[in-house]
């Protein structure tokens, strides 16, 4: 139904979309999710032309929207958008709000468009509130009637932009089972969210956005479950990562532990695994790895810690020969380490001039 | 790492607070290389010790073997993190805690 | 509410105060012998900017402080309110202040003269110019100019003026540029105009088959004005200067002024000299109309059927003063301390009683002479006359009606309104006349038949010998003594000058009242103030509409899509924004009518309102850009993603909300100007303020015209006020009914 091929969206300082290539079907219910900043909102609004791609083509059915000579008014009435600030027209009230579109553009009777405006008022809840005037409704209630005011002009498709981050908490629910709803009747929607897990049940494809693209798309279970990239991974698994790079064998191993122990606390590790890590690096990186290596050397240190399943592993990558800690002749060491660790692998690699990897999982 | 001593006679008591590891071991050592002549009872308090690693097990194996020699060495306030790199270590074996 | 109004009250009482003890002037500058021009050294002077006098003067009294004003009514205001001691002008002017009563005075010394002309474009109309000297050279040899003269340069103001609205111009129309504050030259009489000028050239229109257009515009104006030949001519007693001839063509002199410098009235508060220009008030018929009009020619004389009708007519403020003896001054003034009098030495009046002119009567006649005479010598007269003409009312009975058993019975006429000569006490008459009657009927033995008529009847009863005597404090006038024996005069009265001393309060109210009858009902001069309404009401409402539609037209070009448009339409905007920021009002509308629009068939009225279409037009760009950026930017993605166009979101989202914020200002800006409409006047455009103006300018008044004209504008802009705000009431989104949105759905 959608085409995009070779999105690109580029500003004066940034350039958040570098190359989108997607295919949108008929029926599609795809959460759009990724941190901050990385084009999310920007892909949708690049759909319905809010904002114009630098260069790129977005076919809507057959009709290339792109294009200058499309009209694109007719091409927005079909397709709706509900905004994270409700954007409701304040100087009607909310019966009019909904009923203003279908009047104007599609030519619909009064008597009409204030039937059917009801009845999707119904379907949302809020038919006693027919009559007031946005500044007396609730933000949910807002983004309901939001909502309504989209499906009223019959769309072949919406575009949710983070409809909820602008509410309190006690509101999501409300406006996130109104989109269940439609989501369950078949309707195409595309929803850029924060919440992971409604994300998550609500759709049929995942769109995981990073590096000026769509990174990985998949579905709900592919994603959530079973990440394949790395950020993705560190991502959905909310990893914290704290990574340092050794070139000299007089480097810095206070200043080292120090910074361990915020990245620690400030990721709230417990004490014990802290000093764990730190014993493991001490034991495995200095005792045991250190001495091996080159006068020149690389050696990379990278713990990852995941708040959700409270587990913190460490990552030593290093060049020169191949060397197999687990082999180390340092048995005090060894013994150490592998008591504070659950599991200690050992592979040759050949990343980014390294030639050893070791990951540590650390108890 | 703090190092408090208390020497009784023939019998000096260690206090080690803090972190015992890669760089602090060496100050422990030349603790010892001073001060251990002549003592018959040496008593390590580790109530106050965090973090101990193969560096510092070294250094106490040193002293282990010095005091054997001379007489006898402890250890005692030993928590459990600590026991528990004495006994993966083998050391358990070797020293006398209390 | 209430608070509102009682402080407008106070603050209008406290103005009118400051005004009224503006014109309190009982000290004139010299003291005997009136004021020389060598007192006016060191003095303030003023003088109309522009005028032969802003010369003239300073050559006079070189060392007199100098201050210039735009009009007559300026000056004299300034010269009542002490801010200057004098001022120049030509004479005439100084008998058409006397017309309205100004409380003035002249320097009286030879000051020099002005020679007026009319004036044309330099070389041009050189065969009216021939006309115009062979008409001036006419009317001078035929005496004509001379009659006219008289008629406007005299006591009185002329009641009768020559039209001019029905000239046949055969030969065409001559534009007349004219200033209508110059009396009596050119001056407004029920909206016509009328005056020595006005008259002079409607006499050469009529004469040489034209008719005439006035353009009635400031002096500036008609000098500016003809020498751009806006206007075929000028007449406005414009003196020729060497100056002026190099600019302009002069016609021949057909008037040369007399330079008159003006000075505060030195009337002193008992000085007659008050009186001079006041009303006097007079009994139909009786000697004191005809003293009072010898002794104060230039007063108005009211005349009045009797005297307590003249009496509460001086109580009331409708006189200034009432001429009568002393005697009867003394015994009204009994009761009434307010009352005060100043002697009039020119007068004085005999007093005696009347006996009919026969032999009968001159031996009655005979006794009653000698009687007085002996009550002179007993001192008795005197004594009486302290009696009944002094301070207080004697309460006494003469028992007329007692004398008894009397040889002959005497008819005697007795007038009891001549107070306290003759009157009525408990019913019967008393008085000193009766007292003098009742000892002298006592001393030879007459009874008397008292008839109460009144003493002309009496008189005429004398000649049909109907009575024998007549009483009622008579005047001994030479023509009554043709028909009337009389007495010896056993008084010899003195003539006074009655006046009220009225409380502040009162003062107040009947200026208050003289001030509005002026402004207002004199010569229908409302008239003018409601063609004053009429133009500023116009002026406003085309210059709201057009500017509305400009402004907003110039918004909707600026956010055109055609990108050369928008840009062009913005920075032409920028451009004339900063213009009209920049620009006084006033100064755009000169520079519009005095150089872009120079035709004279431009009327002021639509230059006025071109002006304030750039400005109003410029307000409501700045406003529209300002308040539809105020709209915040979600609404309008909201709305294109719904599908709207552009336009159709600015019209249907946009506009609505952005007026929430552009109805307050907007309004605002209407009632501004309402108000700076008033400026108008400098383009020869006649509205409320200017109207206001003339009206000043023609009653030398200051208060109640300005306050007048003000509180006009107020109620206007008041009225606006409050029809705007009707209207953004209705405009509020939510003040509409639910059943009026829904209209035709059925829910």
């Amino acid at each position: 139904m959608i085409k995009i091929n070779h999105l690109r969206k580029e500003y004066a300082n940034v350039t958040p979309l570098k190359d989108v290539n997607v295919h949108i079907h008929r029926g599609d219910v795809i959460s759009i999710i990724g941190p901050s900043g990385t084009g999310k909102s920007t892909l949708i609004r690049c759909i319905n032309m809010l904002e114009t791609p630098t260069s790129g083509s977005i076919f809507v059915g057959n009709e290339c929207i792109t294009d200058k000579k499309c009209n694109i008014n007719k091409i927005r009435q079909k397709m709706g958008m509900v905004f994270q600030s409700f954007n409701l027209f304040n100087h009607m009230n909310i019966i009019e709000n909904i009923m203003a579109a279908p009047m104007d553009l599609l030519g619909k009777s009064k008597q009409d468009a204030y039937d059917d405006g009801m009845e999707l008022l119904r379907t949302v809840g809020l038919a006693d509130k027919a009559f007031n005037y946005p500044d007396e409704l609730s933000g949910g209630q807002k983004q309901r009637v939001a909502i309504a005011r989209a499906l009223a002009m019959e769309p072949e498709i919406i575009l949710f932009d983070e409809p909820t981050s602008a509410l309190d908490p006690t509101m999501v629910g409300e406006v996130q089972a109104v989109i269940k709803e439609l989501a369950k009747k078949g309707l195409t929607l595309m929803i850029v969210t924060h919440e992971m897990r409604f994300a998550r049940e609500i759709a049929n494809r995942v769109f995981y956005m990073d590096e000026g693209g769509v990174y990985e798309d998949g579905t709900p279970e592919e994603i959530f479950d079973n990440p394949k990239r790395e950020k993705t991974i560190r991502f959905i698994k909310h990893l914290k990562v704290w990574e340092n790079l050794i070139t000299s064998k007089d480097f810095d191993f206070i200043g080292f532990n120090t910074s361990l122990e915020e990245f620690g606390r400030r990721n709230q590790v417990p004490q014990k695994t802290i000093y764990r890590a730190q014993s493991v690096f001490e034991e495995l990186g200095v005792q045991c790895i250190l001495p091996e290596l080159d006068n020149e050397f690389k050696l990379s240190v990278a713990f990852e810690y995941s708040q959700e399943e409270e587990t913190l592993s460490m990552t030593l990558k290093y060049d020169g020969k191949h060397f197999d800690v687990r082999e180390s002749t340092n048995m005090i060491s060894l013994a150490i380490a592998k008591n504070a660790s659950e599991s200690i692998e050992y592979t040759q690699t050949q990343e980014d001039g390294f030639t050893n990897l070791v990951t540590v999982r650390i108890k | 790492m703090t190092i408090e001593k208390n020497l009784n006679g023939a019998e000096l008591n260690v206090k080690v607070i803090g972190r015992l590891d890669t760089t602090t071991a060496p100050q422990l050592e030349a603790e010892f290389k001073g001060n251990i002549n002549g003592v018959e009872k040496l008593v390590l308090d580790f109530a106050e010790l965090e973090y101990l690693s193969s560096a510092g097990l070294r250094v106490i194996l040193a002293a282990q073997k010095v005091m054997n020699k001379q007489g006898e060495m402890i250890i005692k306030n030993v928590n459990d993190t600590i026991n528990e790199i004495f006994e993966v270590t083998g050391f358990i074996d070797i020293l006398t805690i209390e | 509410m209430k608070r509102i109004l009682c402080l407008l009250f106070a603050l209008l009482m406290v103005v009118s105060l400051l005004a009224g003890c503006g014109s309190a002037n009982n000290e004139g500058i010299g003291s005997d012998g009136g004021t020389k021009l060598s007192d006016l050294s060191g003095k303030k002077i003023g003088v109309m900017t522009g005028s032969i006098q802003a010369v003239m003067m300073p050559e006079l009294v070189p060392d007199a402080t100098y201050m210039e004003f735009n009009s007559v009514s300026d000056l004299i205001v300034a010269l009542n309110s002490k801010k200057i001691d004098a001022f120049g002008c030509d004479e005439s002017l100084y008998t058409s202040m006397l017309w309205e009563g100004q409380a003035v005075d002249r320097i009286d010394e030879p000051l020099g003269e002005s020679n007026y002309g009319i004036i044309f474009p330099k070389g041009k109309k050189l065969d009216l110019q021939q006309k115009m000297n062979e008409y001036i050279a006419t009317v001078k040899a035929d005496g004509r100019l001379v009659a006219l003269e008289e008629k406007w340069f005299g006591a009185k103001e002329p009641t009768e003026f020559v039209s001019y609205n029905h000239l046949n111009g055969a030969n065409g129309t001559i534009t007349v540029a004219i200033n209508s504050a110059a009396m009596p030259f050119i001056y407004l009489n029920n909206n016509q105009f009328v005056g020595f000028d006005i008259e002079f050239i409607t006499g050469f229109a009529k004469e040489y088959g034209y008719s005439i257009q006035f353009e009635d515009v400031a002096f500036a104006a008609i000098l500016g004005g003809v020498q751009s030949e806006k206007y075929d001519l000028g007449m406005a007693g414009i003196t020729i200067t060497d100056e002026r001839e190099e600019s302009m063509d002069f016609s021949d002199v057909y008037h040369v002024e007399d330079l008159a410098v003006i000075i505060r009235s030195e009337a002193g508060a008992n000085d007659l000299s008050q009186f001079n220009t006041a009303t006097l008030g007079v009994v139909t018929g009786s000697l004191y109309g005809g003293y009072s009009r010898e002794q104060f020619p230039n007063a108005k004389i009211k005349e009045f059927n009797n005297f307590s009708d003249v009496l509460v007519a001086l109580k009331q403020g409708k006189v200034d003063g009432i001429m009568l003896d002393k005697p009867n001054f003394n015994s009204v003034a009994r009761t009434d301390k307010s009352l005060s009098c100043i002697t009039v030495p020119a007068y004085s009046v005999e007093i005696g009683f009347g006996f009919q002119k026969n032999d009968g009567g001159y031996s009655l006649q005979a006794q009653m002479n000698e009687f007085l005479a002996k009550l002179k010598n007993e001192g008795k007269i005197d004594e009486l006359i302290n009696k009944w003409y002094g301070e207080t009312e004697p309460e006494e009975r003469i028992p007329l009606d007692q004398l008894a058993g009397g040889t002959k019975t005497l008819n005697v006429a007795i007038d009891t309104t001549r107070k306290p000569f003759v009157y009525m006490y408990e019913g019967k008459p008393v008085g000193f006349e009766i007292e003098v009657l009742y000892m002298f009927c006592q001393e030879y033995g007459y009874n008397v038949n008292i008839s109460d008529v009144s003493f002309a009847s009496g008189l005429a009863g004398l000649a049909s010998e109907k009575y024998d005597l007549v009483c009622g404090g008579l005047y001994m006038t030479d023509e009554r003594k043709e028909n009337v024996n009389f007495s010896d005069p056993y008084m010899n009265a003195e003539v006074v000058m009655a006046k009220y001393e009225r409380s502040g309060f009162e003062n107040f109210w009947l200026s208050l009242k003289d001030s509005f009858e002026k402004t207002f009902i004199r010569e229908q001069r409302w008239k003018l103030i409601v063609e004053g309404i009429y133009t500023t009401l116009i002026i406003s409402f085309f210059s709201v509409l057009g500017g509305t539609l400009f402004g907003f037209a110039l918004y909707m070009l600026a956010r055109s899509k055609t990108k050369w448009l928008s840009k062009l339409s913005r920075g032409f905007a920028k451009v004339y924004s900063t213009i009209i920021a920049g620009t006084p009002t006033l100064v755009i509308l000169m520079i519009l009518f005095y150089i872009v629009f120079t035709s004279p068939d431009m009327s002021g009225v639509v230059v006025a309102i071109l002006g304030f279409i750039l400005t109003f037009g410029s307000f409501v760009y700045e406003q529209l850009s300002l308040t539809v950026s105020g709209v915040d930017n979600g609404q309008l993605e909201a709305a294109y993603a719904l599908g709207y166009s552009r336009n159709q979101t600015f019209f249907r989202i946009v506009l609505p909300q952005a007026m929430k914020m552009f109805l307050p200002s907007y309004s605002g800006e209407i009632v501004s100007l309402i108000k700076a409409t008033s400026v108008v006047g400098y383009i020869a455009v006649n509205d409320l303020t200017k109207m206001g103006d003339i009206i000043r300018g023609n009653t030398y008044e200051a208060f109640f015209p300005l306050i007048a004209v003000a509180v006009i504008y107020f109620a206007i802009t008041w009225g606006v006020a409050g029809l705007l705000g009707i209207l953004k009431k209705k405009a509020e989104p939510k003040r509409r009914k639910n059943k009026n949105i829904l209209k035709g759905v059925v829910r």
